[in-house]
């Protein structure tokens, strides 16, 4: 039997790596008028390892560095502090989750998903009046409870794995069956536990309840961003599937036909380019 | 939204003229848990115009 208790996935989230408290304050800096980069950009130079790997994404070909950088305060004078801001939050998750752990769990496509479903929600968040930066990270935050499933409980999500492929079903509805809890509810424990803004918790709770009456516009965003990233087979896991989002949430959503054309071929686009700072 | 002109521009007859076999073998394989009702393939349709070159 794999069902997971509550408390024993509250527990495997407490024993996480605690997330580098400067991604917290840059983070709830987003909706900040008045903020103080200099005093952000020494925390984040305190911590060496976030450093290293945030310079390292900066000094990716995806930002288009014409000379390499060596700290973050030159890297903020180049990219600018909102950029800066997505580099080492997406550093910072990146580094979160190092795992040798030997299962049949795809890391890379998860990583190509998290980072299509970012770069589809910032496009989609501006129809919805949301701020692009708060979408991106929801984004590149929403499937982050099977990380911690693959990660604390390997051979309970490996059994997870083997359900799935047996009855040909999706993912989540292999999850709800053999864990008998989901990514999207460990999702919005971690985001919680993380203290990251209600909204992201919210959203990342949500991003597959695409009629719920309580859902946010971010979640809506992420909804229609996930289904979008998987349509366009951005993960390249030839197992992927597009989860069931009703005709009902499309003609909610708002966005015309001819529009999300247009998105599509955008965030296509930039994926080309972001995809390589997975290989940073 | 899809209005009727642009449901009718995007039904399987005129796609299979734009879209690879194997472009719509893939969609149909990533579609395959996501269509519980017939009524529910506005994605499948936009992705499959997008394919086929559709992008304005």
């Amino acid at each position: 039997m794999s069902a997971l208790h509550l408390d024993d996935v509250v527990k495997g989230i407490r024993s996480l790596p605690a997330l580098p408290m400067v991604v917290q304050e840059l983070l709830l800096s987003i909706d900040q008028d008045d903020v103080n980069v200099a005093d952000l950009s020494r925390k984040i130079a305190l911590d060496p390892g976030l450093t290293a790997r945030s310079l390292r994404l900066a000094n990716s070909s995806f930002y288009g560095m014409t000379n390499q950088v060596n700290t973050i305060q030159e890297a903020i004078t180049i990219l600018g502090f909102r950029t800066m801001r997505g580099v080492v939050t997406t550093a910072a998750l990146l580094g979160a989750f190092a795992t040798d752990a030997k299962t049949s769990f795809k890391v890379s496509a998860f990583w190509r998903h998290a980072i299509a479903t970012a770069l589809c929600a910032r496009e989609l968040a501006p129809y919805l009046k949301i701020n692009p930066e708060h979408a991106y990270t929801s984004g590149l935050l929403h499937d982050v409870g099977r990380l911690v499933l693959v990660t604390r409980f390997p051979s309970e999500y490996e059994a997870t794995m083997a359900h799935r492929a047996q009855q040909d079903c999706s993912l989540l509805d292999a999850e709800r069956a053999v864990l008998q809890v989901d990514h999207a509810e460990v999702g919005h424990l971690l985001t919680t536990h993380w203290k990251f803004p209600d909204a992201m918790q919210q959203a990342v709770a949500s991003h597959h309840q695409a009629l719920s009456e309580s859902i946010t516009p971010l979640g809506t965003v992420l909804v229609a961003a996930d289904a979008i990233a998987h349509a366009l087979d951005l993960s390249m896991d030839e197992d992927d599937s597009v989860p069931c989002v009703p005709a009902t949430f499309w003609r909610k959503l708002g966005i015309g036909d001819k529009e999300l054309l247009k998105a599509f071929a955008r965030v296509e686009k930039q994926f080309a380019g972001a995809s390589l700072i997975l290989n940073t | 939204m899809m209005d009727g002109e642009q449901q009718a521009d995007a039904s399987p007859p005129d796609l299979a003229l734009k879209t690879t076999s194997s472009e719509l073998t893939r969609l149909a394989h990533l579609f395959r848990h996501a269509q519980e009702d017939p009524a529910d393939r506005y994605l499948f349709d936009l992705v499959s115009c997008y394919r086929g070159g559709e992008v304005p």
